[in-house]
């Protein structure tokens, strides 16, 4: 089996991995499951009690607020967890996430986690 | 030897950005890939490339900005003008889709399924082997559609068509639903149009890894992707265009075709508007008007066809025509795209109706003309 044939089939493989793995995890990262879901949500941060703009967490988390995410929200919370806990350690917010998942109940999401 | 034969194909290989033959790779997967980098282009993902920000690995925040993305952006004008231009094609393409997927992994934010499946796409087409048939693409796409199809089944808004009710009332409200939704009861229109996108990508699945189906998993993941496109009167980014570019895997290519034209004026223009175009020089075209009487004729593989099928297969096996319509696909932005994306669903939806009622017609006549044995 050629090396080609090798790379190709450990590319194929990795995605069929991330399958099966998102039946186990919220994400839902290189396992195809495009517009699956339409998650709309808000994102409210406080640092030392006072709470930032919409352009201020926009620029912090570099993602829109209000807005529509049509794959899964673990994708906003997995990167504000990211951004807070490794760029941001010496002034690290308080943030709650809204959303609705589908049109269905508003459910919330905080960092750091309870 | 092998290096001796890829330097001999490096110089030998066409500069005509117009051609897909005479290189490393089939030509429908070079024209596959062509297409899929002038979309980009267009679209400007060229532009787009992020620096590193909230990546899959954390060990990846050592690459700086803005130099990081300056340099995918480089890497990406570098390789994707080489592969226009047929220069040591396969490993530009290996190239061109390890930027996407790489950068997908450099940032989350920056993270979309487009740029996954364009990666994935043009990555495998540069391991494509000489000589053997592009397998790793047409697995791709049934593990693509297989995972699509079961994340949906196995979500519950998916299987009481909630998700659908919701998108088309309050997310894109869709003023076909409002009509259509009353006729039955509950949920049922929006719960139909969920479990019928699930069945058709289980079975675009299953179809993309059967050779003898693969045609007819073309037509169901296009109806897929084209009715979505009319649907929500959206591209997806350059998901739509590469999708429909992946399918070129599963079409066979020529080494040569034969055509005549009848005399009349409108058939000679035919031909010397897919003359022009041909830049393979893949059609060869008789000096004598087809011996029956056929306005025009076409010849491959043995097999014959004439008028309009004909036009058909001459439309399919000129590389030109799809750089044609990836500019139009692509290349339009606001109200313009809105109307490009209607012209092209409606045009597209028209096509896969009439292949569908060819090919019902084709199993009626077998059907009828069978052996009937008598009591």
């Amino acid at each position: 089996m050629s090396i080609r044939i090798i790379v190709g089939l450990s590319v194929l493989a990795i995605q069929v991995v991330m399958i099966v793995a998102a039946r186990f995890h919220p994400m839902r990262y290189y396992c195809w499951a495009p517009y699956d879901s339409q998650n709309e949500y808000q994102i409210h941060a406080l640092i030392n009690g006072h709470a930032l703009s919409r352009a201020q967490v926009e620029s912090r988390y570099r993602l829109e607020t209000p807005a529509i995410n049509p794959r899964t929200i673990y994708q906003v919370t997995d990167i504000i967890s990211y951004v807070d806990r490794v760029y941001h350690e010496d002034d690290p917010a308080q943030v709650t996430v809204t959303y609705r998942t589908n049109g269905g109940p508003e459910r919330e999401w905080h960092w750091p986690t309870p | 030897m092998a290096l001796a034969d890829s330097i001999e194909r490096f110089s030998r290989s066409s500069w005509n950005p117009l051609r897909v033959t005479d290189t490393d790779l089939p030509p429908q997967l070079l024209l596959m890939a062509k297409v899929v980098v002038l979309g980009l282009v267009l679209k400007n993902y060229h532009l787009g490339f992020p620096d590193v920000f909230a990546p899959f690995f954390e060990w990846m925040e050592i690459f700086p900005a803005p130099w990081y993305r300056r340099a995918f952006k480089v890497a990406f004008i570098v390789c994707g003008t080489a592969l226009l231009f047929n220069r040591a094609v396969r490993v530009n393409c290996v190239i061109l889709g390890g930027l996407f997927l790489v950068a997908t992994l450099s940032s989350k934010v920056y993270y979309r399924n487009a740029k996954v499946f364009v990666g994935v796409l043009l990555f495998l087409t540069g391991l494509q082997e000489k000589g053997k048939p592009p397998w790793m693409i047409w697995w791709q796409l049934a593990i693509m559609y297989f995972g699509a199809g079961l994340n949906k089944l196995l979500e519950v808004d998916w299987r009481t068509g909630q998700y659908f009710d919701h998108f088309l009332t309050h997310i894109y409200p869709s003023e076909a639903y409002r009509l259509i939704a009353p006729l039955l009861p509950g949920q049922w229109v929006a719960k139909l149009m969920c479990w019928s996108i699930i069945l058709a990508e289980f079975s675009a699945a299953v179809m993309f890894t059967m050779n003898r189906l693969r045609p007819m998993a073309v037509w169901v993941g296009a109806s897929v992707h084209i009715g979505a496109a009319l649907l929500v009167v959206g591209d997806y980014g350059i998901f739509m265009a590469a999708v429909l570019a992946s399918y070129l895997s599963c079409l066979p290519w020529p080494e040569r075709l034969d055509a005549a034209t009848g005399t009349r004026g409108g058939w000679q223009r035919v031909r010397r508007f897919f003359g022009m175009l041909d830049q393979d020089r893949l059609i060869h075209w008789a000096d004598q008007p087809p011996k029956d009487g056929a306005g025009l004729t076409l010849t491959g593989w043995d097999l014959r066809w004439s008028g309009w099928k004909a036009l058909g297969g001459l439309l399919i096996w000129t590389p030109a025509i799809y750089f044609i319509a990836v500019l139009v696909l692509t290349g339009f932005d606001g109200s313009g795209r809105v109307v490009v994306v209607r012209l092209a669903g409606t045009v597209g939806a028209v096509v896969l109706l009439g292949t569908a009622l060819a090919k019902l017609r084709t199993l009626v006549s077998a059907w009828s003309a069978r052996p009937v044995i008598a009591p």
